[in-house]
């Protein structure tokens, strides 16, 4: 008896986490579809959308934007309110489709450019900058936490 | 499960020769160095793979669809590399897939090229390369190569099953990997890992051109790097930096 009642126990907990995969499947998929896919490129800019990430740690949030080809000294990296950053960078020089290897578009790009959103509340105005194998990374201080008690 | 994935042949496969594996992961180091060693080589295309798991992709070249998926080959190596990141639910059957048309055609080695997350990638200014291998044997047969041995730890994604499929199937299989960025296309890591290949089965390619024109693949691989950070993420590739627990 004890068996079975191991065997169904198992299956319960099974069918839980079947269960969980299928609301996550389920939410990337909602998620997926509100969200319109657009190009990493924009003609009407000239510009080229760089890759980001950013990392939340305890005491600051980081945030990394690969930069190839651009001129280190047109870096700009801007606080757009206070939980948004606008990076830029004029590229060392143009490039069109053809040279990305495109021939059926047509457009010219002459820098990078991105938003990033920053997750947690930080000191936007205290933040430093680094540029380092092209890679730029920004480093903003969280918000200090009032202690309760 | 591996026969919804196919592999097509175009032309006939040599038996006994090495395939180079360079499937879209971290820091793409295994598609750029696969790619370079391709055009340095010009490698024919020889077979692609089909299935329906797949996204309902056409790759054009000068106007000719093909499957995003390629195996290309001379007469003793073949180099199957895939211009799409791999969704996570079929790196399973691709990976079996791939192994068992490796057994038929009696491969010799599989040697898949790779990236190794490293955090502070930024202050590495040579990579180091790292491998794990489907036998001691193979791993005593390239310590003179100068390749550090990845003596213990997680690997995530499609290279992980290749390894553990061909030691399954009594097939030499390699995985090279070099210190990378997770996120962003790493010529210099790719290269890294191109100069120790050179030695481990005397290839005769030059890695000039992946670091003089590193900042332009870089550019080029923003978007298919996007694609592969989503599906590595699905994988859970974070894994890798786990401490293992071994009781």
């Amino acid at each position: 008896m004890s068996e079975e009642i191991r065997r169904r126990r198992r299956s319960i907990i099974e069918l839980i986490d079947e269960y969980f995969d299928a609301v996550e499947r389920a939410a990337r998929e909602f998620i997926g579809g509100l969200i319109s896919e657009k190009p990493s490129w924009d003609t009407e800019e000239r510009c080229l959308e760089p890759l980001a990430n950013i990392f939340v740690t305890a005491n600051e949030v980081i945030i990394t934007v690969d930069l190839p080809l651009v001129k280190p000294e047109s870096i700009r990296v801007e606080p757009m309110g206070e939980n948004v950053l606008e990076i830029s960078a004029e590229m060392k020089k143009k490039l069109n489709f053809g040279d990305l290897g495109l021939t059926h578009r047509r457009g010219e790009f002459e820098k990078l450019r991105c938003r990033t959103r920053i997750p947690v509340p930080v000191e936007i105005k205290h933040l430093k900058i680094s540029f380092r194998r092209g890679i730029l990374e920004v480093k903003v201080p969280r918000k200090r936490r009032i202690p309760v008690g | 499960m591996s026969e919804l994935i196919k592999i097509i042949e175009k032309k006939p496969i040599p038996s006994g020769a090495v395939l180079i594996a360079g499937l879209p992961d971290v820091g793409l180091v295994g598609v750029i160095a696969t790619s370079h060693i391709i055009s340095q080589l010009k490698l024919e295309e020889v077979a692609y793979i089909d299935s329906t798991l797949l996204p309902p992709i056409a790759v054009l070249h000068d106007g000719l669809p093909h499957s995003p998926l390629r195996i290309f080959g001379n007469g003793d190596l073949l180099a199957v590399i895939s211009e799409t990141a791999i969704p996570a639910d079929v790196v399973y059957p691709l990976a079996r897939t791939l192994v068992n048309w490796c057994k038929k055609k009696n491969v010799k080695m599989i040697i898949s090229l790779g990236g190794l997350s490293t955090p502070n990638r930024q202050n590495i200014e040579e990579p180091k390369v790292f491998a794990a291998a489907s036998s001691q044997k193979l791993l005593e047969t390239i310590k003179d190569s100068g390749v550090e041995v990845l003596g213990r730890g997680f690997m995530v994604g499609p290279y992980a099953l290749i390894l553990r499929y061909a030691m399954e199937s009594s097939i030499n299989a390699l995985l090279l990997m070099a210190e990378a960025f997770h996120n962003y296309p790493d010529p210099e890591a790719a290269a890294a890992v191109v100069m120790k290949l050179r030695k481990i089965i005397n290839l005769n390619i030059d890695v000039s051109a992946l670091i003089e024109q590193g900042e332009e693949i870089r550019l080029r691989a923003r978007d298919i790097m996007r694609r592969t950070q989503e599906e590595m993420a699905k994988m859970k590739k974070s894994q890798e930096y786990d401490l293992p627990l071994y009781v």
